[in-house]
């Protein structure tokens, strides 16, 4: 395996190849991300394209159609294509998201919450366990962003912290989601961090949202990082041991790249300054 | 413990179900949400997906159609399909079953509906298809002159009832596309007369037993006659060596 992922690194889409392959060495993203589905069963000019960036920087991956909460019995055939995949370019982690995408063998293509309930712990805890034994490494789940809540028996963080403890798999710390889900349902982002299980925490995404009404935040991932986010990265990151933080930009690109370039050097000062205070300490 | 996890996925499923339908049918029926009002986020969410996989696979459909209809067309699939495709940029491909089986050309009145999406779909497959092993490859490779040939691999045939790749409503005038992986791994088509849509349709044949045999066989088939047949592939195997589908090759690169 590569050596673990350290630093900022930049989500890969089509739309900013150009300028990944072209960036030059300031403030170079330190990896990038991309989705293991969007990729591994592409030829042609994708997957020339996949080799360029990969000859430039390491690749890390985040998964999309798991489905881990999903009452559905595990898809080994496509986990065998992903550890495939994650095999190819040395991926240490296979990170994916705590909820789910597909039911009855049918796809949304889109991830919804799972209830927050013991049998859904309990759900997920085995499947976990089964995943990670089939892919031979750690399963990182996201704590994703949600907009109406669902049967639950006990608060988001309370099932975080559960499936955390139950499954020992490792947790990708959302930041942008912790902001979008503590404005959508009322609560402080600032406790919810204190009480995440940050132990469990192996990564970090950060990125911008949209505000669609007075109460409403979707998680769109089109636009920058607002400086309450960064701030609840400064709060969290401390609290961490070091782990790699990802910007995460899916689309509306800013038409002058130096927008984006701006976001990494913000990221980076924000984790260099940790590392200094923690030096100091 | 296995009867509990049954238990544990029974009770998940009637949870979930209801929520997922509604993503994809737009019905609240059981959803138990408490607030109803933010569900169709999720909804409006999932049809964006939908409306740009759909959108991107099929450019000249869309542009082609009225706007109602599109919308209509991506909810209608929505529901109705079962998106069985686990990769999204795969899931496009199941519209064109879709519209067969609710016949939207004629809801739509584009009779051409289904080819056309047909002859988009190809684009998209040869561009993105997996690249083929060596050995893969090797089904496509044939002798001819003492040398040897490899033939595309990355391409599909479209027969097509209508002329329709004009970006323009469809014409009724039977249309061959031989729709294929460029040099520069674009997807790119040639229109072919219907003798080259036939040797293409049967050139499994021509890499299994070798030029000879292949143009017996369509000697017999067509009954067209063995020296213009073979005017006819000296004619397809000089053009499309032209245009690099067909290379030689001293192993498969």
């Amino acid at each position: 395996m590569n050596c673990p992922l350290s630093g900022v690194g930049l989500g890969f889409r089509r739309d900013i190849a150009d300028l990944l392959l072209n960036w030059g060495d300031e403030n170079k993203p330190r990896f990038v991300e991309l989705a293991p589905e969007n990729w591994m069963s592409l030829g042609g000019a994708s997957k020339v394209l996949l080799e360029k960036v990969a000859a430039q920087y390491p690749i890390t991956t985040h998964g999309l159609s798991l489905s881990i909460g999903s009452p559905d019995e595990i898809d080994f055939g496509f986990l065998a294509q992903v550890k495939d995949f994650l095999d190819r370019f040395q991926i240490e982690h296979y990170t994916e998201h705590l909820s789910f995408s597909q039911c009855n063998n049918v796809h949304l293509y889109d991830l919804l919450p799972v209830a927050f309930t013991n049998n859904a712990v309990e759900h997920v805890a085995a499947k976990v366990a089964r995943v990670q034994d089939f892919m031979k490494r750690e399963l990182i789940l996201e704590n994703i962003s949600y907009y109406t809540n669902v049967p639950s028996e006990m608060s988001e963080l309370e099932f975080i912290t559960k499936i955390a403890e139950k499954c020992g798999c490792g947790l990708l710390l959302d930041v942008n989601n912790v902001y979008v889900n503590a404005f959508n349902h009322s609560y402080d982002p600032y406790a919810f961090l204190n009480s995440f299980p940050l132990d469990k925490v192996k990564y970090i995404h950060m990125a911008g949202h949209t505000k669609v009404s007075e109460d409403l935040i979707i998680d769109t991932h089109g636009e920058e990082i607002i400086q309450p986010v960064y701030d609840l990265l400064k709060f969290v990151l401390p609290k961490l041991s070091r782990v790699p933080i990802l910007l995460e930009r899916d689309f509306n690109f800013p038409e002058n790249p130096e927008d984006l370039k701006r976001e990494l050097r913000q990221l980076n000062r924000i984790e260099n300054e940790v590392i200094k205070q923690s030096y100091h300490a | 413990m296995r009867k509990k996890l049954e238990a544990q996925r029974e009770d998940l499923e009637v949870n979930m179900n209801a929520f997922f339908n509604f993503c994809l049918e737009g019905k609240l029926g059981e959803v138990a949400v408490q607030d109803v009002s933010r569900i169709w986020n999720y909804r409006r969410l999932v049809f964006t997906v939908f409306e740009d996989a759909l959108s991107t696979a099929y450019p000249i459909a869309k542009s082609i159609m009225k706007k109602a209809n599109w919308i209509d067309l991506v909810t209608g699939f929505m529901k109705e399909n079962r998106h069985a495709e686990k990769e999204l940029w795969k899931m496009p491909v199941e519209l064109i079953g879709y519209c067969e089986e609710f016949n939207i050309a004629e809801k739509t009145d584009m009779p051409y509906l289904v080819d056309l999406l047909r002859f988009e779909w190809a684009e998209t497959i040869v561009f993105c298809e997996k690249d083929f092993s060596d050995e893969e490859a090797e089904r496509f490779v044939f002798q001819y002159k003492e040398q040897t040939f490899l033939f595309g691999p990355h391409f599909r045939l479209v027969d097509s009832k209508w002329e329709i790749h004009t970006g323009e409503r469809g014409e009724l005038r039977p249309t061959f596309y031989f729709v294929y992986r460029n040099a520069d791994l674009q997807a790119s088509y040639l229109l072919v007369p219907p003798i080259y849509a036939y040797v293409i349709q049967n050139i499994e044949i021509l890499f299994v037993e070798g030029v000879e045999e292949f143009l017996k066989i369509l000697e017999f088939s067509t009954q067209v006659p063995e020296s213009e047949l073979r005017k006819i592939w000296e004619q397809f195997f000089s053009s499309f060596c032209r245009l690099g589908i067909i290379k030689q090759v001293n192993r498969i690169e």
